[in-house]
């Protein structure tokens, strides 16, 4: 088997990371970027820490050796490989799905900080699955909570006079019983 | 003493990483576009307004009509639940009744006309007059807002359109319309129902009645080939079909019917343990009825020997919801009772 293709990523403050082409182009933009030759001397990517980075690739790593596991899996059974390996290919390809959930529910057990951190990267790199799962994280963070607590938990002010909380209060009572 | 400069240096150093956290914080949750795709995951409508209230800028991100219009896609309003006229699930109705002086077979003084966005509108009534009034059971202390009067029914179809604006109700548009027979030919009545710009609001034998928003007019359609309608149903035995009414075209068409959704009623009866024959007690006129549509056509009530049953289109999953006490059961009228969608948020000054 021939090894992977690699490219290289620059993180903001110029450390370098070596990945699969794969784990890369997990993310549109570098896709984009590799598509339009713009690879030599490696990709650089102003806007994510090196930290942040790390952090993108350990997930993007993690999904794309499971989608590689999963297609030869896939293929493996359509060639009609001999019965023993393609299914010890199934059960690896399951354990894959339940890992992966596992993965991505630990993945982003983090501070918010960390978690502010990888949804701008995110973002920023168009990782969509990743994007979901934090934008997903917030939103659990949120939920069940009262404004006040809402507030709390990301260190918002209150920009609203007594008056103006009131009138939004009194005409959606039903959504504070 | 060393553990008192130890706190103080953690202290500082919560201040200086709370300060990094506020930056990062107004990065991500200041920029509209991820914090709509953060709301748009919250799923539940009281949350969404939990949310608003937080600050400025979320409010602004909530009340995006856009962003309103992609969280109602995604989460479309639940069924909170019912009324029905048989009274169980009576929820806390106005309890406004006066006796009717002629108070031959329709003792009910109250009944419910409609539920739209979590108003009830109820007629009462007085003697042989009438009134509509509408109320807010999400909202308690509003009381009942008396709408308008009605005139006596004939060949002439009124309808008032009444949006709530700013906490009070304003008549939206009106519109009169002669309709032959309208009385005369009445089918088991569908809820009125509203799609994009129409009202669809009464079927006959023959025609459907709509009301079309835009122009204040009034238009009728007729029932795609192939349908049966007799008088208490419009369902052939075996499947329920629905179609979908593709309304007018710039060039003044009257549009076309989409067939989109047949629903096997003998596989829905299986599942939900009821007998699948339609002819074994042989009396398959009255076997299945459509009570109520929601509106585009998200979900349907049906009656179905004797259980009132919620079958959810887009999911096809359906559920029994109601029993009728005996056979001989007569299930005036149901209206389910919706989340109320969308929150109203008021514009504040800058």
């Amino acid at each position: 088997m021939a090894s992977p293709a690699m490219v290289t990523l620059i993180s903001s403050d110029d450390a370098r990371f070596e990945v699969t082409e794969a784990a890369a182009t997990m993310s549109q933009t570098i896709r984009h970027m590799i598509e339009d030759g713009c690879t030599d001397g490696g990709i650089p990517l102003p806007n994510v820490p090196a930290r942040t980075l790390a952090k993108v690739l350990e997930y993007c790593n993690k999904h794309a050796a499971a989608t590689a596991a999963e297609s030869s899996a896939a293929g493996g059974a359509a060639a009609g490989s001999d019965s023993g390996s393609s299914s010890s290919a199934d059960s690896a390809g399951k354990d894959d799905g339940v890992d992966l959930a596992s993965f991505d529910k630990a993945f982003v057990e983090v501070d918010t900080d960390t978690l502010y951190d990888l949804l701008l990267a995110a973002n920023y790199l168009d990782v969509k699955t990743l994007l979901d799962l934090c934008c997903q994280k917030v939103a659990d963070m949120i939920r069940g909570k009262t404004p006040e607590q809402i507030r709390q938990t990301f260190g918002i002010k209150n920009d609203f006079s007594p008056e103006e909380e009131e009138k939004i209060r009194k005409e959606n009572q039903w959504a504070f019983e | 003493m060393e553990a008192k400069r130890g706190r103080q240096q953690s202290t500082q150093e919560k201040a200086a990483a709370a300060a990094a956290s506020v930056a990062v914080i107004s990065l991500v949750l200041g920029d509209g576009d991820l914090l709509g795709e953060i709301f748009l995951r919250l799923a539940l409508p009281s949350s969404l307004v939990r949310a608003a209230l937080v600050c400025k800028r979320w409010l602004r991100a909530a009340s995006d009509p856009a962003f309103l219009r992609r969280f109602r896609d995604l989460h479309p309003p639940g069924l909170l639940g019912c009324y029905l006229s048989i009274r169980t699930l009576h929820l806390g109705l106005a309890s406004r009744r006066t006796s009717s002086s002629a108070g031959t077979d329709d003792t009910l003084s109250t009944s419910i006309v409609d539920c739209r966005n979590g108003w009830v509108v109820t007629r009462l009534y007085h003697g042989d007059q009438s009134v509509q009034g509408a109320n807010s059971p999400l909202r308690p202390g509003r009381g009942m807002v008396i709408l308008s009067k009605e005139d006596g029914m004939a060949n002439k179809a009124t309808a008032y359109v009444y949006m709530l604006q700013a906490g009070a109700w304003h008549i939206h548009t009106s519109a009169t319309t002669h309709l032959p027979k309208l009385g005369e030919f009445w089918l088991q009545p569908l809820s009125i129902f509203l799609t994009g710009d129409n009202i669809y609001m009464a079927i006959t034998m023959h025609k459907i009645l709509v009301l079309d928003l835009a122009s204040s007019t009034f238009f009728t359609v007729g029932f795609p080939d192939g349908m049966v309608v007799d008088r208490h149903s419009v369902l052939s035995p075996a499947h329920a079909l629905l179609w979908l009414h593709r309304g007018k075209d710039g060039k003044g068409s009257m549009g076309d019917w989409l067939l989109v959704h047949a629903i096997c009623l003998r596989d829905m009866c299986s599942s939900l343990g009821l007998p699948s024959s339609t002819t074994e007690d042989g009396h398959n006129t009255r076997i299945v009825n459509i009570q109520v549509l929601g509106d585009n056509a998200e979900f349907v009530f049906l009656e179905i020997y004797g259980w009132l049953v919620h079958l959810d289109v887009r999911s096809r999953a359906w559920q029994k919801v109601y029993e009728m006490p005996e056979k001989d059961t007569y299930l005036c009228w149901i209206h389910p009772f919706m989340m109320i969608w969308p929150p109203f948020f008021p514009v504040l000054e800058e």
